[in-house]
């Protein structure tokens, strides 16, 4: 019987791509891709093969079954799978490709700055026989959103295209896309409204659940990708100090340290005695590891306590006694759960 | 303002809209929130926001709701009318002397249907808690809806009143071993006069508990054609009630039977 293998979708061809491939290294999961028309990888070691696909089709891909798992975007997940339960949310928030789903008016509408102004216009439009035309790659969201918010009075334009000229070339009243700086829609006199917002977005990881329920062997090498992600973005949160601090003794250093509970980590400081030949008295090396925030009160505290040369390192990864997301991915992989 | 507009150099042209109807527009809007910021508008909206939420916190027994509530319309210059009118029909609900039954008036109930257009109702099951808890059984509901009639069929006009029972949930509230009355027959009860009906209702329920349904309404025509009416409405017998008076010969009751067998109809 051959060793199974996860198939790991990551985005390629597109703006997601380079940061994927980014966070996962960061992730110690380097993928490496000898040549740009090879369309799999190893990723971290060879229990994993990285799949490239295009980040509007990973959604596909995993509800046949193709990949196990894969990176795409929020909105792409909650467009083509949001109702759906083949394919449950295993990391919601990987930290990049942040972008929101808006509604984007031209600004020549100087009447329209809110999304009652919006609402105003298409009940005009509806008195006038007409509906407002909304162009977007995301109808189910943008449908579902204008409804929720009494836009029923609508239609949708599908577009794939560049659909910030819609409006110019007249085949669509406003827009529905992906903003993530807003230089686009200036480029193309469009403008936000206030209450525009569909959906807030960034990068997750998603999983097969038919495929993760069947294989035990796959759902423990996935559990191996999630440990080392969660242990990457505890690690971005805590910032390590070591101060060298003179002192009478061990238990002397630490009481002093300990003043400032907050200040002295999780569970105290560590302190090692460090021998320095030109020292006169004993010189002691405190660690405290505390939250990335609070790095200046920290080195002010150990100065208080008589430390001299401080050093500060960034831990790469800090793992805890157990894996919070495959703790909580297991529960969403359980028969009758919705997930997502 | 277009004029302007294009001197400021704010190009309205090239979108889907014309420029004359995004310049409407803004005027509109722009009155609109003068006028929201002439304070009046404001403050008589808050004014009947704050009467809203007065009534709504009102609940309970209805003599004290009823005064409650009359206290803060009044305050407020409301005109009574409906309070009136919700008096009458309590007026009429003592006459049936039901005991056990507890009456509670809600004015901050709502029925989830948008066809009422006055007093809206619920039955509970005897054991619910006041105010009846979430899961609490309601096995009647309904109210007035005058406008139906006329959104159903167009034409104006017709006056409503109506209820469900939720035929589970009664049976439910009835246990299972309450006993069935098998209808034997149907009875028409005419009300002649307001002080006759607590006598009518007393009868009504006499018969009730025989078995017999019975319907119990005011009277709106004459005593001879009320027989005519219960006769083609299918009832087995029909009664005018009136009150008792002295230059009467007759006790209080003085009733117009008729029975399909009987080829005349008779008084008691």
């Amino acid at each position: 019987m051959s060793r199974e293998v996860l198939r790991f979708a990551i985005p390629s061809k597109g703006a997601m791509e380079e940061p994927a491939l980014r966070f996962l290294e960061a992730c110690g999961l380097r993928v490496v891709r000898p040549n740009p028309r090879q369309y799999t990888a190893a990723m971290g070691s060879d229990a994993v093969q990285a799949v490239f696909q295009r980040a509007a089709d990973i959604p596909q891909k995993l509800i046949t079954g193709l990949v196990d798992a894969g990176i795409t975007g929020f909105d792409i997940f909650s467009e083509h799978l949001g109702e759906g339960d083949a394919v449950v949310v295993g990391v919601e928030d990987l930290g990049f490709a942040r972008c929101s789903l808006v509604l984007a008016v031209p600004e020549a509408w100087l009447d329209v700055t809110t999304f009652a102004d919006l609402a105003d216009v298409a009940a005009d439009f509806r008195r006038h026989g007409r509906s407002l035309r909304v162009a977007t790659k995301f109808p189910r969201l943008v449908r579902r959103f204008l409804v929720e918010n009494g836009l029923s009075s609508h239609t949708l334009v599908e577009s794939s295209g560049a659909l910030e000229i819609a409006p110019s070339m007249g085949y669509a009243d406003i827009i529905a896309d992906i903003n993530e700086t807003g230089t686009t829609l200036r480029a193309n006199r469009l403008k936000q409204i206030e209450g525009g917002t569909i959906l807030r977005s960034q990068a997750c990881l998603l999983v097969n659940r038919r495929a993760l329920t069947a294989s035990p062997a796959k759902l423990e090498i996935l559990r191996g990708v999630l440990e080392m992600i969660e242990a990457h973005q505890r690690a971005a949160r805590i910032i390590s100090i070591t101060a060298n601090v003179e002192g009478a003794s061990i238990e002397e250093v630490a009481q002093r340290v300990l003043t400032q509970r907050a200040l002295a980590g999780a569970r105290g400081p560590t302190i090692a005695q460090v021998f320095d030949p030109d020292a006169a008295g004993r010189v002691f090396a405190v660690t405290v590891v505390v939250p990335l925030d609070q790095l200046a009160a920290a080195r002010d505290h150990l100065r208080l306590c008589g430390g001299g040369t401080i050093t500060v390192a960034r831990p790469l990864y800090l793992f805890d006694d157990r894996s919070t997301l495959y703790a909580a991915l297991c529960e969403r992989l359980r028969p009758g759960d919705a997930g997502g | 303002v277009g004029s302007i507009l294009e001197q400021m150099g704010i190009e309205l042209s090239g979108t889907t809209r014309t420029p004359d109807e995004i310049i409407d527009r803004v005027l509109v809007k722009a009155r609109r929130q003068s006028a929201m910021h002439g304070g009046k508008r404001r403050e008589a909206l808050e004014r009947v926001l704050g009467v809203l939420a007065g009534l709504n916190a009102l609940r309970g027994s209805a003599d004290i709701v009823l005064a409650d509530a009359r206290a803060l319309l009044a305050a407020h210059a409301v005109p009574l009318d409906a309070l009136d009118e919700l008096s009458r029909i309590l007026e009429r609900l003592a006459d049936y002397d039901l005991p056990g039954v507890r009456i509670e008036l809600a004015p901050g109930m709502a029925r989830g249907i948008a066809y009422y257009t006055g007093m809206i109702f619920e039955l509970y099951a005897p054991d619910a808690e006041s105010p009846p808890a979430p899961d609490a059984l309601q096995i009647c509901g309904g109210g007035r809806y005058d406008s139906l009639a006329r959104a159903l069929t167009g034409r104006s006009g017709f006056p409503a009143l109506g209820f469900a029972f939720g035929v589970e949930r009664l049976l439910h509230a009835l246990s299972p071993t309450a006993p069935v009355l098998q209808v034997r027959s149907r009875v028409l009860i005419v009300v002649h006069e307001p002080e006759a009906r607590r006598s009518a209702q007393r009868l009504a329920d006499a018969l009730r508990a025989e078995g017999t349904a019975v319907v119990v309404r005011d009277a709106d025509r004459d005593a001879d054609r009320v027989c005519d009416h219960a006769r083609r409405a299918g009832y087995d017998a029909a009664t005018v009630v009136r009150a008792y008076a002295p230059d009467r010969p007759a006790t209080g009751v003085c009733a117009t039977l008729f029975r399909e067998d009987d080829a005349s109809a008779g008084t008691i």
